[in-house]
């Protein structure tokens, strides 16, 4: 009857005249429906039938009983959960403290908690593109969490979904990807061998995806062992992954790989005065099947700026000094001036802590005082994330840094940032020291509002670390 | 305190999420240069990027805010920093003693207060001129002359538009429903203005479009018809068809009359730009009696930026005598009378989906021009269907959840498919879950 009554609203009483026949199932609701129905003004009666209808449908409506099944809830017995995460973490989703996230989260997962239920979707949420970041996340969302991840596609990262105890080769064959990441990437760390021979178990078999996030978890403790299973993956169907293994050998100062492109260095990079400035120039090659090999992105662009950036990227640093015979400090201002400078973080981010250090101990010995000449150098010698500087290069790094402020009557963005970067690297229990060292008057003084800023927010960073490992207990 | 405050309370105060981000901003005790709190206040001065600090004050009985910033949302940022460190780092709140400018504040709201006092008695004791009664009679005999012809005008469009059929609205411009509408604000008759006006988005909202216009015109029929009979129908039904047309009670009045006291539970609130005008924002803040076990809705409007009433803490028992606007169904109350906040209680929600469906039927036979009820549910799992969520209960009966709301992965993770007790607005057959109570914690969804 209901539709009856929208066909004729529909088309209009003037052309759909017929009555409209009565004929519900309840005595009372048809009684009243005659009732009205005996109307003679048509639209009024097709408006009162459509209003007590839809109200009597309204009123009896009955919900709908499921016939879905019920989701498996998540299991209660759960890690302990850190209330104290609440009012951390949330700030390290971006923003001003967005460089302590890594650090927050190692420190839960060091206390062995779960971040609060409330907190899981905006972490798995800034966690999906921190790929660095999700071991980690995985160890601090709990059971919880790792029920939450397995209805949402987009946190399949945050899954450890076969349980530790199955074989190593078990969990390989049966993992899915992120899985398979994760376990590889454990494996390398003790035994770096065992986890390429794992791999090339089904190397072959391995999608052209797969196979490129597998070849680059063998950044991880690589070695000469590693070359040749690389100098293999140079003839790779996928160039993306021949791109990786040209990268990867780059990194072995020993191999052939690394003889044949300091070979191509010598015959096609010169260095150069032009106007009184040393500049680096490039002959480019005519292109061959054993260049292609050792260049894959050749074939795309053969220009000299490709060429340079691919040998830059993959020729250990040492060798260009010895070769020209420049100081490093020098070769690496030139570095950054030429387009080879985009892949110098790639290249720095490979050194161990221990390997940075060493090298921004040297850079500080011979430019005490951080410019925007050599800003780059230091923010690439940064620590892993959620690691820190040792003492001794937290404290000069600080002497470098209170001679930018006496030095500089306005920062640029690159100086100011630094403070940023730096809050986030000083070990967290120099944080308190190192606070009141820097906001001394003489320092905190300084007329500058722009320094003002930034180091307010310096300051607040390092109190921010500071709060948070206190009240984590740690 | 008064209450334990929970941080999701505070946040809940925020008038956006960009101040709330910037108010967790604040909570460093760097931020701060000195902090400070009793009983009933909390104050500090917070650094900004001014030469002075902003001093912040918080009075913690309602809550009332005040600081020296300039912005023009309230609570500010450094009010909600202010507040958010009161409960989490209470212990750096090291000053007892209120300084001066706190002092200062506490005496001007303190003879603000006894001013609105003393004008109340006055207004109470004072009868006021009376305005006068044949003038009163002459106005009020104008305005229902001009609703009669403005509704006798209406009938005639109504049904002109079913005798041509509905299928000629499709494509028709705005003004094909402003224009009547604009007549019925001239007839004085704005509540039928504003129902015409949103019959204008119906033509274009896809699948059953004519379901959905036949019945709202037929539901402005039925107040046509109302009105044409008013003086047969009950007192409380004239009520509903008055307001409906767009008389208004007036306020005053309305709390001369005496109230319903209980210790309300203040279940849950929402913040919505109107559909018409996006710069008027309706707050409805819904509450359930423990004695009476009564909904109420405490419904404000505000403009532009002005601040909402914050005075209402979701999740918290608020004590006061309220006054229900009069009606078959009364939902609507002003609070009369309130005593300070205190921790919530257990209140009786409806046990399963059934229970609340019947209130609802119930509900539409006194009124059936109601839209939006306060869903307030036991044990209400969520369950995947196809590309959506619903709540499923113990019964097994589905209750759909709104399809623009965006928060179902923060239930999901609070509840961890567990039952959980969930209230919410349930408004055209979803509801929009605004409180969740999982694991002896209240959060706060909307």
């Amino acid at each position: 009857m209901w539709q009856d009554l929208i066909s004729t609203a529909l088309i209009g009483t003037q052309r759909h005249q017929n009555e409209i026949p009565i004929n519900s199932s309840s005595e009372n609701l048809n009684s009243l429906l005659t009732q009205i129905n005996s109307s003679n003004d048509t639209e009024q009666k097709l408006l009162s039938l459509a209003a007590t209808l839809s109200i009597y449908q309204k009123i009896g409506q009955l919900p709908t009983k499921t016939t879905l099944n019920k989701l498996e809830p998540a299991d209660l017995d759960d890690l302990p959960i850190c209330k104290v995460a609440s009012e951390f973490l949330p700030q390290t989703f971006g923003g001003k403290y967005r460089n302590a996230f890594p650090e927050a989260i190692n420190l839960l997962a060091k206390l062995g908690k779960r971040v609060p239920p409330d907190m899981l979707f905006p972490l798995l949420e800034y966690g999906k593109v921190l790929e660095n970041s999700h071991p980690t996340i995985r160890q601090i969302i709990g059971k919880r969490g790792q029920w939450l991840a397995s209805l949402n596609p987009n946190w399949k990262y945050a899954q450890t979904s076969i349980p530790t105890e199955t074989s190593i080769e078990e969990r390989w064959k049966t993992g899915d990807r992120y899985t398979r990441i994760e376990l590889l990437s454990t494996l390398r760390a003790t035994n770096p061998d065992q986890a390429r021979d794992l791999l090339l178990t089904s190397w072959k078999q391995e999608s052209a995806d797969s196979r490129l996030k597998f070849i680059s978890v063998l950044q991880i403790n690589l070695s000469i062992n590693d070359e040749q299973f690389l100098e293999s993956a140079l003839d790779d169907r996928s160039k993306d992954v021949r791109i990786k293994a040209t990268q990867l050998l780059g990194f072995l100062p020993n191999s052939k790989f690394q003889a044949r492109m300091q070979q191509y260095a010598r015959l096609f990079v010169q260095l150069k005065t032009q106007k009184k400035k040393t500049i680096l120039d490039i002959e480019v090659p005519v292109i061959t099947k054993e260049l292609t090999r050792d260049f894959p992105h050749i074939e795309d662009n053969n220009s000299k700026g490709t060429l340079l950036n691919s040998l830059f990227t993959k020729i250990v640093p040492d060798f260009w000094c010895k070769e020209w015979n420049i100081p490093w400090l020098e070769l690496m201002n030139l570095m950054e001036k030429s387009d080879w400078h985009h892949h110098m973080e790639q290249t720095f981010s490979n050194l161990s802590n221990e390997e940075k250090e060493t090298l921004l101990s040297f850079v500080l010995d011979h430019i005490p005082v951080i410019s925007e000449e050599n800003i780059f150098l230091i923010n690439l010698l940064t620590p892993k994330p959620g690691t820190y500087w040792s003492e001794e290069i937290s404290r000069k790094l600080l002497g470098a840094t209170l001679a930018v402020i006496r030095e500089n009557e306005k920062p640029s963005y690159s100086l100011l940032y630094w403070f940023n970067t730096y809050a986030a690297y000083v070990p967290p229990i120099e944080s308190s020291r190192e606070a009141s060292e820097l906001f001394k008057p003489e320092i905190f003084d300084k007329e500058w509002k722009a320094w003002g800023k930034a180091m307010q927010e310096f300051k607040d960073t390092l109190e921010f670390r500071f709060n948070m490992f206190k009240e984590f207990n740690l | 305190m008064a209450i334990n405050w929970t941080k999701d309370q505070v946040i809940a105060l925020s008038p956006d999420a960009s101040s709330t981000k910037a108010g967790q901003g604040l909570t460093n005790k760097s931020n701060w240069q000195s902090l400070g709190c009793d009983q009933l206040f909390a104050w500090g001065e917070c650094k900004g990027s001014g030469k002075d600090p902003y001093k912040v004050q918080i009075d913690l009985s309602e809550p009332a805010f005040k600081c020296s910033c300039p912005s023009h949302k309230f609570p500010c940022k450094h009010c909600l920093g202010l507040f958010l460190m009161l409960v989490s780092q209470e212990s750096s709140f090291t000053q007892t003693e209120q300084p001066l400018w706190v002092k200062e504040w506490i005496e001007s709201r303190t003879k603000k207060a006894e001013k609105q006092a003393k004008k109340a008695e006055k207004q109470a004791t004072e009868p006021k001129k009376a305005p006068d009664p044949e003038k009163q009679v002459a106005r009020a005999a104008e305005r229902e002359a001009k609703v009669k012809a403005g509704i006798e005008e209406l009938e005639l469009w109504l049904k002109d538009l079913i005798r041509q059929g509905l299928s000629v609205v499709q494509g028709q411009k705005y003004s094909f429903w402003d224009t009547p509408a604009a007549r019925m604000v001239d007839a004085q008759a704005p509540g039928l203005a504003r129902m015409l006006r949103e019959m204008a988005n119906i033509p274009a909202s896809g699948v059953a479009w004519q379901e959905r216009l036949l019945e709202k015109l037929s539901l402005l029929h039925l107040i046509i018809e109302g009105y044409k009979n008013i003086e047969n129908l009950p007192l409380t039904n004239q009520q509903d068809i008055r307001s409906l047309i767009g008389w208004t009670q007036s306020q005053e009045e309305l709390l001369n009359q005496p109230g319903v006291f209980d210790n309300w539970l203040i279940l849950g609130q929402r913040v919505e730009s109107d559909s018409l005008t996006p710069t008027l924002k309706s707050q409805r803040i819904w509450l359930k009696g423990e004695q009476t076990n009564q909904f109420a809705l405490i419904l404000n409007f505000v403009f532009g930026n002005q601040p909402t009433d914050t005075s209402f803490i979701s999740g918290t028992i608020l004590p006061a005598e309220l006054v229900f606007f009069p009606g078959a169904f009364p939902l609507r109350a002003l609070v009369k009378n309130r005593q300070t906040f205190t921790s919530s209680k257990e209140v009786k929600l409806f046990s399963n989906i059934l229970e609340f469906t019947s209130s609802c039927a119930d509900a539409l036979a006194k009124n059936p021009w109601l839209e939006r009820f306060p869903c307030a549910i036991e044990n209400l799992t969520l369950l995947p269907k196809e590309d959506e969520w619903l709540f499923c209960d113990n019964l097994g009966y589905e209750l759909n959840i709104s399809k623009i709301y965006g928060n179902v992965w923060f239930l999901l993770a609070i509840s961890g498919g567990h039952p959980v007790k969930v209230f919410g607005e349930y408004y055209k057959d979803r509801i929009w879950p605004l409180s969740v109570w999982a694991e002896n914690q209240i959060y706060f969804v909307g």
